[in-house]
């Protein structure tokens, strides 16, 4: 099971999506932990296209600067975290975490892929 | 009727197998050569195959064993047939992979085995490759395109003993829509979702002696209570023999939103099939749930056994 998302179409932001995990008990420790002592620039509770709420987190250490986006697809999550060398290349590319999808296939879906 | 003996375990090559046990040995009449064995696990004896019928091997054809693996050669020792007894399950193609490489596959059929179980049978190159399909696995028998009649014998003759039982249904997915699996029923999203709420439920089909409109009357009778207007029931039957009911119904949920529902229940001996669209907002998805409908196939019916000699592992 995994994320989905388009690319951020610039060689220079690095994009890491993680796997569909159990969607955590604290979900608050989980995002604290994600993060670490970066400094917090914005905390924004948004949807995806289609509707998913995601919590997107920019933050920055040093050089760097990194989109956290914190996904919650029923009672599964994932983490998906851009990262680029300044704010302004960061957020042109921040509109592709909202282009994710949860896939839930982890094997056959349906007895007809069977015959591919 | 034959004879039993206790006593020690020993292989089919008559070494003696550590550990507790008991052998039995039975000649009928109509399994006359066939040996029942059973081994036990033990940490002497690790016991690699899996429950199930083994066919025999054709005549003049030789059978041995290995790690999940059982080997079949012909008389003149030139080919052998390999069935490979514990891989995933999963499409034809990466099957093939796992045993013949990227091979380009050709002349890929559905075929049934002697129990109703689905399987496939495909050529890649010189070899053909057949794949019978579990629950949860998958055998996998390959051998070169000159033994092809044999590859198909074993896999109709291959026993996997699962019974009568809930099974995946086969049906045509709908195009765009996301899965969400869970066992073998499978739920399935618009792309929209969960902007366009919508989810189309397929339901394990499943062995039972009751009629749809009975089913029905349950389904609808735990929510009762929560019944906005009323229910719309339409006689149903598909092109491949399906005969059921198509009911249309609206429940109150939380929040004061009402969720619209549609349910299809068919019957052909012994199963039932069950599908669910529920939605809110407009109705944009039912021809979607009908598409669906249309495409179920009825299940094959285990045929009368074969009787011919197997060997049975158990353990």
């Amino acid at each position: 099971m995994r994320l989905e998302l388009e690319p951020p179409g610039s060689e220079d932001v690095r994009l890491t999506v993680s796997e569909l995990i159990a969607l955590p008990d604290d979900q608050r420790a989980w995002i604290d932990s994600a993060l670490g002592d970066a400094e917090r620039i914005s905390d924004d509770h948004v949807r995806t296209r289609t509707g998913w709420p995601v919590r997107i987190v920019v933050t920055c250490t040093s050089e760097t600067w990194r989109a956290h986006a914190f996904y919650a697809f029923f009672e599964h999550a994932a983490v998906a975290v851009l990262t680029a060398g300044s704010e302004d290349r960061l957020r042109a590319c921040t509109p592709v975490l909202q282009t994710a999808m949860p896939c839930w296939r982890d094997g056959i879906a349906a007895l007809s892929e069977l015959w591919d | 009727m034959g004879r039993w003996h206790r006593g020690r375990i020993r292989t089919v090559e008559g070494v003696p197998v550590p550990g507790p046990g008991v052998v039995l040995l039975g000649w009928f009449e109509e399994l006359r050569h066939a040996a029942y064995l059973i081994r036990p696990s033990s940490e002497d004896t690790p016991c690699s195959t899996v429950p199930g019928m083994i066919p025999a091997a054709p005549r003049g054809w030789t059978q041995r064993f290995s790690a999940n693996l059982v080997v079949y050669e012909a008389p003149d020792g030139g080919s052998r047939i390999r069935c490979h007894q514990q891989m995933p399950l999963e499409p034809i193609s990466k099957a093939v992979a796992r045993v013949a490489g990227d091979a380009r596959i050709e002349d890929t059929r559905r075929v049934v085995s002697g129990e109703g179980e689905y399987g496939a049978l495909c050529r890649v190159g010189e070899r053909v490759v057949a794949v019978l399909f579990a629950d949860a696995h998958a055998i996998v028998i390959e051998g070169s395109v000159r033994h092809a009649d044999v590859v198909l014998d074993l896999l109709i003759r291959w026993k996997l003993e699962l019974g009568l039982r809930p099974r995946r249904a086969l049906y045509e997915p709908p195009p765009g829509w996301r899965p969400m699996p869970n066992a073998l029923a499978t739920t399935w999203f618009p792309p929209g979702f969960p902007g366009d709420h919508a989810e189309l439920v397929i339901y394990p089909t499943a062995p039972t002696t009751s009629t749809p409109h009975d089913e029905l009357a349950q389904l609808i009778a735990v929510e009762a209570a929560s019944l906005v207007g009323e229910i719309r029931e339409v006689p149903l039957e598909t092109e491949h023999g399906l005969i059921g009911t198509h009911a249309t119904l609206a429940i109150a949920a939380r929040g004061g939103v009402v969720v619209h529902r549609d349910l299809v229940l068919l019957r052909r001996e012994p199963y039932r099939y069950a599908l669910k669209l529920e939605w809110t907002g407009e109705a944009r998805h039912r021809e979607v749930l009908l598409a669906v409908v249309r495409s179920l196939q009825p299940l094959p019916v285990q045929p009368s056994r074969d009787g011919a000699s197997q060997v049975h592992w158990v353990d």
